[in-house]
């Protein structure tokens, strides 16, 4: 079964087309990594998959089913930047615990279950000792780690991840890559958008670039061969802007 | 020690007392999400929407306090909608929503002939003036508030925290928040019969403004509201009795003492972790 | 929340409008009064009615005076106001209508208010007074009809004059211990002072004050004391202190007075009417 079927997706807001005709399936236990500049769609994309954004032609589906009609908990999504308050009073392991409640029945205790899954995404995101801290007292980086440990908490059937990197010290890198990886292994299949394609062998099964439409797919080290994204990259860094049509 | 008791001889004034707690309690845990949710003006805002309710009630002969609370989650639930598909902020949602409503509802009143009555006067109550009915209404009211945000504890706190990975973690966000405007809109309607505009205006901000000055966690940030607010609305109205003065306004100045006590405390205790820390 | 059910919900809002108009514009001789009791006594020697700024309903000290109003003003020759600080906005409302020709009566000029406190025309016999100076003014202003305008007043004050004769009758028909009262506000202090009845406390002594509770508690003191047989609540205001109080002090009787609400009410159809209205009130809630 495809895990994420995506067909002729076209996402248009006010007057301008972020997709405009993708189409893309995924299987279980594969780690796709998603490459484009700015402005190229690929949080869109991510979003459409996640249900926060409604296609204006085309369809999305996860696990053969719309994603807004999903069991609670099916998809963890940890996004680019995140729109939170941090100022609200909540610590490291309050914020991971949320993980959880999308399975949780309303007045249901905690079971040693969820406190397992907890505590498991709190080690493999090395946020132990920072548990207790409010999250308005970390920095960038833990306060990633933190949200990517909430979306493995959920022990979600789809990862979706929007530059979790972007920003980052070496070491939440590395410990976001190993997650990812032995989670993969697991089975569970995981979309990933990036800029940083120095690993892309390391982190991904699979590469696409998109700019709008997918310009390429296939193996990272073909896609990257290829050329494709290399062309996008330098005309946006000697020009400033992307190649082609701006927004329309 | 028979003076200190003196305010409780009358039976108005147990039941002012009660009303007090339960009104105090209720507005002040219900603040915690408006404080949290930037909401802080929504208190004022519902109370003069419910205004344009009373009178429409009044002209068209049913029952006031049913015609505001219709309105007043009519309005509440236009707030929601207006911030979602026009895309502006709540606040300016509150804004726009409120004043159109209490306009309605003066201009309602202006042309209608047969005003006869101070309708405002039905609309801002007192709480020297709570009956037995008002009572069982208010601690009804709590109990069904208390049930609700039990229920939806955990949505709520997701949606209150971080409203889109909730919404993309299959948490219906728009549902909570629809539920938790209504519920804050009854809670403003009950609590404005009862004891008045300025009252719950305040309560809904004030006391949960200062725990969150003491408490880094959401639980204790809502218990230590509700308690601030119970002994603000039941310290307050005690004093007022030996003050001769207003027990509203008294309440929101004690409400707004303890706030800049705990603004003080708080100051305190990071100068005293700074000065541990350039010790050790 | 789907929007259709948003819709359907503000048309039914709209639907609750109901239409109505509330204007007042001179009429005949040009005479105006602030609020509707004085422009019942106006229409007493006018013989025709007097339309009033203040709507009904809403209270005189409150009033915000809206642009029609300076309208009505500008066209206006006689206007009939109370006077001892009841309008307190009526000086800039004046000023803005520049109306030159315009005559003012005040009508508690040179009458003896105590205690700051405006409701003189609450007092029948205050009443005859008012209308004297009404007749005066329209009869400068307006010779032509001033016969008409005497004779009506001679007319009214005779009525007048029965209904103080009424009132006598009815209270003297209220044993001695029988005649003590709490009211809201401060309305009733000439009336009462005029038949003899005696004003124990008022919920609201001065208008807008919140009551507080040591206040409320000296009253439910008084209200046992004095053996104070009803509270009075009015009918243009939430009665649920007078109700809180009342139960308090064990005391039956919430009864409900006009103090100013001419002509909404058949029973207070006008200024004699509302009088005889009051008293009966009165009377039955004391007896």
């Amino acid at each position: 079964m495809k895990c994420v079927e995506v067909t002729d997706l076209v996402v248009r807001y006010e007057h301008v087309t972020a997709l405009d005709g993708v189409s893309l399936d995924l299987a279980p236990g594969t780690a796709l990594g998603i490459v484009g500049p700015n402005g190229s769609g690929k949080s869109t994309l991510l979003k459409a998959i996640a249900g926060l954004v409604r296609p204006t032609s085309g369809s999305v589906r996860v696990l053969e089913t719309s994603p807004r009609a999903l069991p609670p908990g099916t998809i963890g999504y940890v996004p680019q930047a995140e729109e939170v308050d941090y100022g609200f009073p909540v610590n490291v392991r309050d914020v991971v615990s949320m993980g959880r409640y999308p399975r949780l029945a309303p007045l249901a205790p905690f079971r040693a279950q969820d406190r397992r899954a907890v505590d498991d995404a709190i080690a493999a995101l090395d946020l132990g000792a920072l548990q207790k801290r409010r999250i308005s007292e970390l920095s960038g980086g833990q306060q990633r780690r933190t949200f990517v440990a909430r979306a493995i908490a959920q022990q979600p059937k789809l990862l979706l991840l929007d530059e979790p990197t972007t920003g980052v010290d070496a070491a939440t890198e590395d410990a976001i890559l190993a997650l990812v990886r032995s989670l993969v292994k697991g089975g569970l299949p995981v979309m990933m958008t990036t800029h940083d394609l120095d690993r892309a062998h390391e982190w991904f099964d699979r590469l696409i670039v998109v700019d709008r439409r997918i310009l390429d797919d296939g193996a990272p080290a073909d896609v990257l061969a290829s050329g494709t994204y290399a062309q996008i990259r330098e005309h946006t860094h000697v020009h400033g802007h992307r190649r082609a049509e701006e927004h329309a | 020690m028979n003076e200190l008791l003196a305010p409780f001889a009358f039976e108005f004034m147990q039941r002012a007392f009660v009303a007090a707690l339960v009104v105090g309690g209720l507005c002040s845990t219900m603040g915690t999400y408006v404080v949290l949710r930037k909401l802080a003006f929504i208190g004022d805002g519902l109370a003069h929407a419910s205004f344009a309710g009373i009178v429409i009630a009044y002209l068209r002969g049913f029952n006031l306090n049913l015609g505001a609370a219709i309105v007043t989650v009519i309005t509440a639930l236009g707030i929601g909608f207006v911030h979602r598909r026009a895309r502006i902020s709540l606040d300016t949602s509150i804004g726009v929503l409120f004043t159109g409503a209490f306009a309605l509802g003066i201009f309602l009143m202006s042309r209608s002939p047969r005003s006869t009555v101070d309708l405002q006067s039905f609309l801002f109550g007192n709480i020297l003036g709570v009956s037995r009915a008002d009572l069982e209404t208010i601690v009804g009211l709590a109990v069904i508030v208390a049930a609700i945000v039990a229920v939806l504890w955990r949505p709520l706190l997701y949606a209150s925290f971080d409203a889109i990975v909730a919404q993309a973690s299959g948490i219906r966000v728009a549902i909570v928040d629809d539920v938790l405007l209504v519920v804050v809109a009854l809670t403003i309607i009950v609590s404005l019969q009862s004891v008045g505009i300025v009252l719950v205006a305040a309560l809904l901000v004030t006391p949960a403004a200062a725990a969150a000055q003491l408490t880094s966690r959401f639980l204790p940030m809502l218990t230590l509201a509700g308690i601030f607010g119970i002994v603000s609305s039941v310290g307050g109205l005690y004093l007022s009795y030996f003050l001769a003065a207003a027990s509203g306004a008294t309440i929101v100045l004690l409400a707004t003492v303890i706030f800049f006590a705990s603004v003080g405390v708080a100051a305190a205790r990071r100068r005293m972790r700074e000065a541990q820390r350039v010790a050790s | 929340m789907p929007a259709r059910w948003f819709v359907l919900l503000l048309a039914l809002l709209v639907a609750g409008c109901s239409g109505g108009g509330n204007q007042a514009a001179p009429s005949g001789p040009g005479a105006l009064a602030t609020t509707s009791s004085l422009a019942s006594l106006a229409s007493g020697v006018t013989g025709a009615p007097v339309p009033s700024l203040v709507p009904i309903g809403v209270s005189p000290e409150d009033y915000q005076p809206a642009p029609h109003d300076i309208e009505v003003l500008h066209a206006a020759r006689v206007l009939v106001e109370n006077g001892a600080g009841l309008e307190a906005w009526l000086d800039a409302t004046i000023s803005n209508a520049a109306n030159a020709q315009l005559v003012r009566v005040v009508c508690t000029d040179g009458l003896p208010v105590r205690n700051g406190n405006p409701h003189l025309w609450m007092d029948p016999e205050f009443a005859r007074v008012y209308v004297a100076k009404i007749r005066d003014a329209l009869v400068a202003a307006d010779p032509a009809h001033a016969a008409a305008y005497r004779s009506n007043a001679a007319a009214y004050d005779a009525k007048l004059v029965a209904l103080t004769a009424r009132i006598r009758r009815k209270i003297a028909t209220l044993p001695a211990d029988h005649r003590t009262l709490i009211v809201f506000h401060n309305a009733l202090d000439y009336y009462a002072a005029r038949f003899g009845l005696q004003v124990v406390g008022a919920i609201e002594p001065t208008a807008g004050a919140e009551p507080n509770p040591s206040h409320i508690a000296d009253l439910v003191r008084q209200a046992r004391q004095y053996h104070v047989r009803a509270v009075f609540a009015e009918h243009e205001f939430s009665p649920k202190l007078a109700h809180a109080l009342a139960d308090e002090a064990g005391i039956r009787t919430v009864s409900y007075l006009y103090d100013d609400s001419v002509g909404t009410d058949p029973k207070v159809a006008d200024y004699i009417g509302m009088i005889d209205y009051d008293t009966d009130a009165i009377v039955d809630a004391l007896r």
